[in-house]
């Protein structure tokens, strides 16, 4: 079906959306090359699934984790790089990565994987059972956003993205506390792309190419970095407007670098990012609403 | 003096930044519950002293005792962790969080240290209504929900404070806190200071201004070119003819 298809196509998006704002919203980390972990997820699951013979709900963390051991490497890196460096360094992460799926015969070179529909209890994953497996994990992610900014690893984070020095002199190693960014980050992204494997049933390496690294940075840059809820309206956006609009479709290089130039001219925070338009007309028409409940009380 | 009156003792600090010895064999302690000044001019080396000691920077050589513990050398978290708290020269508030969110990172290190607990949360009443306690202290409890980036520069001063209060340490150094600030502002702030001395805190203060170290320090140690050249209460310091040589060659310097 036509609209499950779609949905689970935004579903991923949220997922990897999210993923990408812990690291670059809440840790302050720029990363332009998300997509290397999202591609070795997927390669992690087909594989495992097809050559190693273990089942998909094996085969889903594992994907996470072998995306979160790359994401330690590149955030023990991290740490030893400014942050304009870092952001190149993981532009060349995600072109090396998809090299390798494109030359190594492990991973099907240019040919790709083929990667086998997941089984559960005797029941074949349908596009109905995928989608409901991608809707449990944006709740789980979802809900670790929200308590995000009120847990002790938010704070941390925020001194980390705010001032390192300032961030030590609180006690906190601000290195630790990047690389736990990265991981978490990585993680999420290696298990939706697994998911992302399974669905397909196919998968080939430029699926995971530089161009979806920036998409997805549209996404949390158009919602908002470091907002909650900003990535996944970012990710709605972005994966709706090519179905809905042909234009979009056939331009969406353009319109994601154009997406990225606007809103960074004119509204860094995103679309409900701290004090954004939408955020302050919001807050104006809640305060008019409880005037209004006032006055009639 | 007793030793164990001594929470900081430092013996033969260096720090040479290739040919220029910034800072050149300085000793110094701090007694518990005691306010220390760093004094001396433009250039002196007091704000190496003070990075050495918080653990921006490695000592060349010499040693660094808090409460008999060497922590010379240690990085600046770990410092925080042994009970050394600090403000900085130019605030560094984390300026796109709230005040209250500010002062709530700093409980972290006694509250949930290592990365597992940093899951658990951080915004319970209980927490929350200690933060404003140590906001009322330094009367910025009002703020709590503002941008710390929004506050004045005398408010980031004392969200600062706060801060490092809010880590419970056993010495508290302010680096140059009156720099910059108003004088109404810089009365306001000594006053602060003054309500800290008399709770018992330990504090060692950087000040390049004369009259505000005079006021506040118990002790005044004076570097000059990177080298102590007196010790001794403010006045003792100030009848010094070392020390007023010192100034005053600063000041035919500036004019």
């Amino acid at each position: 079906m036509y609209e499950q298809v779609v949905a689970i196509n935004v579903g991923l998006a949220m997922l990897l959306a999210m993923s990408l704002n812990i690291i670059t919203g809440f840790a302050g980390q720029p990363t332009l090359g998300h997509a290397a972990f999202y591609g070795i997820g997927a390669y992690t699951s087909a594989l495992l699934t097809a050559k190693a013979g273990w089942p998909f709900f094996l085969a889903l963390p594992a994907a996470g984790a072998m995306a979160a051991l790359v994401g330690v490497l590149l955030g023990l890196f991290s740490v030893r790089v400014r942050e304009d460096f870092l952001a190149v360094t993981t532009i060349g992460i995600n072109f090396v990565v998809v090299a390798i799926f494109q030359y190594v015969q492990l991973f099907g070179a240019s040919l790709g994987l083929a990667v086998p529909k997941p089984e559960f209890l005797g029941v074949r994953f349908g596009n109905t059972e995928i989608l409901g497996l991608l809707i449990l994990l944006n709740a789980l992610v979802y809900l670790f956003m929200r308590h995000l900014p009120n847990s002790w690893l938010g704070l941390a984070l925020g001194g980390v993205r705010n001032d390192e020095e300032a961030a030590a002199s609180l006690g906190y190693n601000a290195d630790h506390y990047k690389v736990f960014a990265f991981t978490i980050g990585t993680f999420i992204a290696g298990m939706t792309g697994s998911v992302y494997a399974h669905f397909m049933g196919f998968i080939s390496s430029t699926d995971f190419a530089f161009p979806v690294s920036i998409g997805v940075l549209s996404m949390a840059v158009l919602g908002g970095l470091g907002s909650v809820t900003g990535p996944l309206i970012g990710a709605l956006i972005l994966t709706l407007a090519p179905e809905v609009f042909r234009f979009v479709s056939d331009y969406r290089m353009l319109v994601y670098g154009g997406l990225l130039v606007l809103m960074m001219r004119f509204q860094p925070q995103g679309l409900v990012g701290d004090d954004s338009y939408l955020q302050r007309l919001w807050t104006k028409i809640r305060g008019r609403r409880e005037e209004g409940k006032a006055n009639a009380g | 003096m007793p030793a164990e009156q001594e929470l900081l003792k430092i013996i033969g600090l260096k720090k040479y930044f290739g040919g220029l010895k910034a800072v050149d064999n300085v000793d110094l302690s701090v007694k518990r519950g005691e306010t220390m000044g760093l004094i001396g001019p433009n250039g002196a080396g007091k704000t190496t002293f003070f990075n050495m000691v918080c653990g921006a920077y490695t000592p060349t050589a010499g040693k660094i005792l808090l409460n008999g513990e060497e922590i010379q050398g240690l990085p600046a978290h770990a410092v925080a962790r042994k009970g050394i708290a600090r403000t900085f020269q130019i605030t560094r508030v984390f300026k796109d969080m709230t005040v209250e969110d500010n002062l709530l990172a700093a409980f972290a290190l006694r509250r949930a240290p290592g990365l597992w607990a940093s899951l658990g949360r951080s915004h319970t009443k209980r927490n929350r209504e200690e933060a404003m306690t140590y906001l009322e202290r330094v009367d910025i409890a009002a703020f709590a929900k503002q941008k710390a980036g929004d506050l004045s520069l005398g408010y980031m001063r004392r969200l600062e404070i706060a801060r490092a209060l809010a880590l419970e340490p056993i010495l508290l150094m302010l680096d140059e806190p009156c720099a910059g600030l108003s004088k109404d502002a810089t009365v306001d702030f000594m006053e602060l200071v003054g309500k800290l001395k008399s709770l018992g805190t330990t504090i060692m203060l950087v000040e390049h201004n004369m009259g505000v170290a005079t006021a506040l320090c118990d002790r005044m140690t004076v570097l000059s070119y990177g080298v102590k050249i007196a010790e001794g209460t403010p006045q003792e310091v100030q009848s010094n003819p070392v020390v007023i040589d010192a100034y005053l060659g600063e000041a035919e310097e500036a004019g």
